[in-house]
């Protein structure tokens, strides 16, 4: 029975070819944004593993105290022992150091559980030696099991670790313990304890980063209490370029969530126009003793089959589109991204999802009884929902709950284009003026259950395409604006020796107006690294990061993300190596994935820093000769122009957000292919009007009169939900998202452009749609 | 020919079935007098409406040709249907014919009155408006100007549909199968007002018909197929 009746239904669709191709359409472009975010994320990811410092490999907590030392960690270690540290599966002691010669050290526990990434390195010929080290960085220098000379002391070497290309590594010698308090000296404190704990949420969090890459990275981090005086911080704060690159996916997994969502809406518009059209039949079906369960059956198993193609094809073209965004981003892939088993899953879940829950859906309201809607009780729900986004809002701090909020906003508007279209038939029953307007305006609005989705299904593509405009529109003021602040000098030069020296000859050539030093070191502040930057901050210097006055040696500047994690404000005071300093100002520290300080080369003294400055900001009349004459004093240095400075910053920003704008952009074809099919049918459903004005002798003007109205009161119905959508969506990714995932805060600005390149597509969409005609639309005659 | 005067010569119509012609007239000749009420009769598939689609210009003939004199600023003269281009055709039908069927005939979305002003204000003719408004009222529609078609009886569709047809004065009407859809008293009342009302303002009138009653009350009978 249900193969026939699937046939049936298959043979129908089949004879509507262009619904068809829409759905096929919807469904492939759909699965295509899921599979292609998720190639390009799991891609992302496999990139930064392979970063993951080897000694925090499978570490998920990071614990420090005041004065950390090894009775602190063998009290932990006596606890793991004893079971008492619930959840925590490991842990290892890190102690950090430079060596004079600038050779890094890493020293954790081998034996007691330090080694896990480190082991990888030692090669499988050589027993493992706690007086040897593992080695990453020295290029060549070190040669398996031949000793290594560092700072005057000779090193055996066990193994070597792939140094990264895309990270400015140091040569490091990965130590046990023991050799590591022997080589940074016995004062060298403990700077943390690593944990790896496992946890219902970690599984959680494991479980959602295989579905969706980046996910993990809008869960709250799990809370790991290890009892007074401790700090355990997530380990993202020692990875905070990792914890940055996941929040861009997990936003960029939600955008590519979108199309699947509006594919959703499409297939859900396109299964009423098909069953309505099918109505009578079934009807009498149903009558000589068909039952309803058998016909649902027949008509999902035919759109399974026709969304199980769409899926394939999906599939294909969501590995297309991984490749060309990875090309367009410049991330390392392999030639051709492997389509492993999770993806295809993934892709066909998404498929599968689409087809059911749109038909499923579909056919419920289809056959359920019809009872007047109750505007007063969807306006009360409307606010309701409202109110508990509001709510849901203001209770959670991950990234998770903005996007279940920014889902239950979209459901709500999405589901509001029904109230609002019958809202909009009793004004237009009252309408005066042109009959023909006042026929497709009451044409618009009458058939609501033809159009409700597709007009929803526009309204949610135009409004996150307003909502992100806006969002990137505002980013991108406050980065230019802060590149003009920031980037005073003409040319900047970096190097990996001290470039102090330089001072007295670049202050002497002429047009040499300001010489700048800067000089950078690493510390930890409640146990979480941070970059601390100074230089002579005098007050244009201190103007650069919004602060008016020079910095006194007790003051500091600290990025917004510093502030966020380091749970401070403006005028607070952190102690850094001891040493408190006031917080007297904060800057937005955008691009910049770790915590950042900043302070005078007097407050750097105080904390006792060694002063190496490794940079300079020169402003000069002439930059070029200057550039030309610094260069040939001191090749090896990076000297780089102002203008190149800033051009490569905006770029490498346009680029960021080319993903954006392409996951955006493939919304709003599916909207528009959606609105193209639900006007199409409802023209088709109209077709006895449609001829019978034809009768009247209405003239290819007027009939496109009536279209253009249509079309336009669709539009606007779809931009009366999309611009209240897409200012909320702004306003909740620049003061929600931006602070939550990369802890900076974007100001929203309501710049007139962010809304000219959706609005534009929308209405060529729209108008398109509204006018063009569907292939293959059949004249009957009437009678 | 005088305005409303019919003449179809030689005209010959096939519909494609499936890859096959399927021919419905046949070198057919018709004369019908200004102010002439025929009745077209004939089985289902016999041409009937093709006949009436024919005169109207919505379909066109394969052979042949299909004059019909109508009455415009310029006087009186031929119009041959069957040369006419899609929007001089859409033209004609808007100032010329009056079109009434067994279903659909009313536009949904427009009240009793705007579907009945809608003619009206395609030709401009906004004068006949109290005519039109009279007739409404004669026809028992006074009190249903502002009822949308959903909420009539199929009979008062109907009556809108005549009225509909006749407010801009048509030179020709027609009507096909009119009252294929109403119980016989309705088919009465819709009946004497067809002819009642193409009698009384001396307009043509083509009506398709199955029923042998309404045929007898025309002046020329017309049997096909």
């Amino acid at each position: 029975m249900t193969r026939l009746l699937t046939r049936s239904f298959l043979r129908f669709i089949l004879r509507a070819p262009f619904s068809s191709v829409s759905v096929f359409l919807g469904v492939l472009l759909g699965v295509a944004s899921v599979t292609g975010v998720h190639l390009l994320g799991a891609q992302v990811n496999a990139s930064l593993d392979g970063l993951r410092p080897p000694h925090l490999e499978r570490v998920t907590h990071v614990a420090t105290r005041q004065d950390l030392d090894v009775h602190h960690y063998a009290e932990l270690a006596r606890r793991l022992q004893e079971g008492s540290l619930a959840g925590v599966v490991r842990l290892a002691p890190l102690m950090e150091g430079t060596l004079a010669d600038g050779t890094r050290v890493v020293a954790t526990d081998w034996l007691g559980g330090g080694a896990v990434g480190i082991a990888a390195g030692v090669r499988a010929d050589v027993e493992v030696d706690l007086q040897a080290a593992v080695v990453r960085g020295f290029d060549g220098r070190a040669e398996v099991c031949e000793p290594l000379q560092v700072s005057g002391r000779t090193i055996p070497v066990i193994g070597t670790l792939p140094a990264s290309e895309l990270t400015d590594d140091a040569p490091t010698l990965f130590v046990d313990l023991g050799l590591g308090t022997s080589l940074l000296g016995v004062d060298q404190p403990l700077q943390a304890v690593l944990l790896e704990a496992r946890s219902p949420t970690q599984q959680l969090a494991d479980g959602l980063e295989l579905l969706m890459p980046g996910m993990s990275a809008g869960l709250s981090p799990p809370a790991l209490p290890l009892g007074d005086g401790w700090q355990v911080h997530d380990v993202q704060t020692e990875l905070a370029g990792f914890g940055l690159a996941r929040a861009v996916l997990f936003n960029v997994g939600a955008l590519g969530s979108l199309s699947l969502l509006v594919a959703v809406l499409l297939m859900y518009q396109t299964c009423v126009i098909w069953l309505r059209r099918q109505r009578d039949i079934l009807a009498r079906l149903m009558d000589i003793g068909v039952p309803r369960a058998a016909l649902a059956a027949g008509f999902l198993c035919a759109l399974l089959l026709l969304g199980g193609l769409a899926t394939a094809a999906g599939l294909l073209a969501g590995q297309g589109l991984a490749q060309a965004l990875l090309a367009q981003l410049a991330v390392p892939t392999a030639s051709a991204l492997a389509l492993t088993a999770t993806v295809v899953i993934k892709a066909l879940a998404s498929g599968v999802l689409v087809c059911l829950f749109g038909g499923v859906v579909a056919w419920y309201f289809e056959w359920r009884p019809r009872h007047r809607r109750v505007r007063g009780a969807a306006w009360f729900t409307a606010l309701a929902i409202a109110a508990a986004s509001g709510w849901l809002l203001s209770r959670t701090d991950g990234l998770i709950g903005v996007f279940a909020v920014i889902l239950l906003v979209a459901g709500l508007v999405c589901w509001m284009s029904l109230p609002l279209l019958d809202t909009g038939r009793r004004f237009t029953e009252r309408l005066r003026g042109s009959l023909l307007v006042r026929l497709a305006l009451r044409e618009a609005t009458w058939y609501s259950g033809d159009l409700a989705l597709a007009v929803a299904a526009l309204a949610l593509a135009l409004g996150v395409s307003i909502g992100v405009g806006l969002m990137v529109d505002s980013f991108r003021r406050e980065f230019v604006a802060m590149l003009d602040t920031r980037l005073q000098a003409d040319l900047y030069v970096t190097a990996d020796t001290s470039v102090a020296d330089a001072a007295d000859w670049l202050a002497g050539q002429p047009g040499v107006r300001r010489v700048a030093l800067y000089g950078d070191a690493e510390v930890r502040v409640e146990g979480q690294p941070v970059s601390v930057g100074y230089g002579a901050f005098d007050a244009a210097e201190a103007r650069r990061y919004g602060y008016p006055r020079a910095l006194a040696a007790n003051e500091v500047l600290a990025s917004e993300r510093a502030l966020q994690a380091l749970q401070r404000s403006v005028g607070d005071v952190a102690t850094v190596g001891g040493v408190p300093l006031t917080i007297v100002g904060s800057f937005p520290g955008f691009g910049d994935a770790g915590l950042r300080l900043l302070l005078s080369v007097d407050g750097a003294a105080r904390l006792g820093f060694a002063i190496d400055y490794r940079r300079i900001g020169i402003a000069a009349d002439d930059p070029s000769s200057l550039a030309s004459a610094l260069a040939a004093r001191h090749p090896t240095w990076t000297i780089t122009n102002q203008q190149i400075m800033r051009g490569t910053a905006i770029r490498v920003f346009d680029q960021t957000f080319l993903i954006t704008e392409a996951l955006t952009a493939l919304a709003m074809i599916v909207a528009a292919v959606a609105l193209f099919n639900a006007l199409g049918g409802m023209r088709l459903n109209q077709q006895a009007t449609s001829e019978l004005l034809d009768v009247l002798g209405l003239n290819r003007v007027e009939r496109l009169t009536i279209d253009f109205t249509r079309a336009t009161t669709v539009g606007t119905v779809a931009l009366l939900l999309a611009l209240p959508l897409g200012l909320w969506l702004g306003w909740v990714l620049c003061s929600e998202v931006n602070p939550r995932a990369f802890g900076w805060r974007i100001d929203l600005t309501l710049a007139p452009a962010a809304f000219v390149t959706p609005l534009v597509s929308g209405a060529v969409a729209v108008l398109l749609a509204g006018v063009l005609g569907v292939p293959g639309e059949r004249r009957g005659r009437l009678a | 020919m005088s305005a409303g005067a019919v003449r179809l010569l030689g005209v010959d119509k096939a519909y494609d079935d499936g890859g096959r012609k399927h021919p419905v007239l046949a070198g057919f000749e018709l004369a019908v007098p200004a102010g002439e009420r025929v009745a077209v009769c004939g089985p289902s598939g016999s041409g009937k409406s093709t006949l009436l689609n024919l005169v109207a210009g919505i379909v066109r003939a394969d052979a042949g040709s299909v004059r019909v004199c109508v009455r415009d600023d310029n006087g009186e003269r031929d119009t041959d249907v069957h040369t006419l281009t899609q929007a001089a055709a859409a033209r004609f039908r808007r100032r010329h014919i009056g079109y009434v069927f067994q279903f659909f005939n009313l536009v949904p979305t427009l009240t009793v009155e705007e579907n009945v002003l809608l003619p009206l204000k395609l030709n401009g003719r906004m004068d006949l408006w109290p005519q039109s408004l009279d007739r409404l009222r004669t026809l028992k529609l006074g009190e249903r100007l502002r009822a949308f078609p959903d909420t009539l009886s199929g009979g008062e569709r109907q009556r809108v549909a005549i009225a509909r047809a006749l407010a801009h004065e048509p030179d020709v009407l027609l009507a096909d199968e009119p009252t294929g859809n109403l119980d016989a008293a309705n088919s009465a009342l819709v009946a004497d007002l067809l002819f009642g009302e193409a009698e009384r303002l001396g307009k043509t009138l083509l009506i398709a018909t199955h029923s042998g009653s309404i045929a007898e009350r025309a002046s020329q009978r017309i049997d096909l197929g």
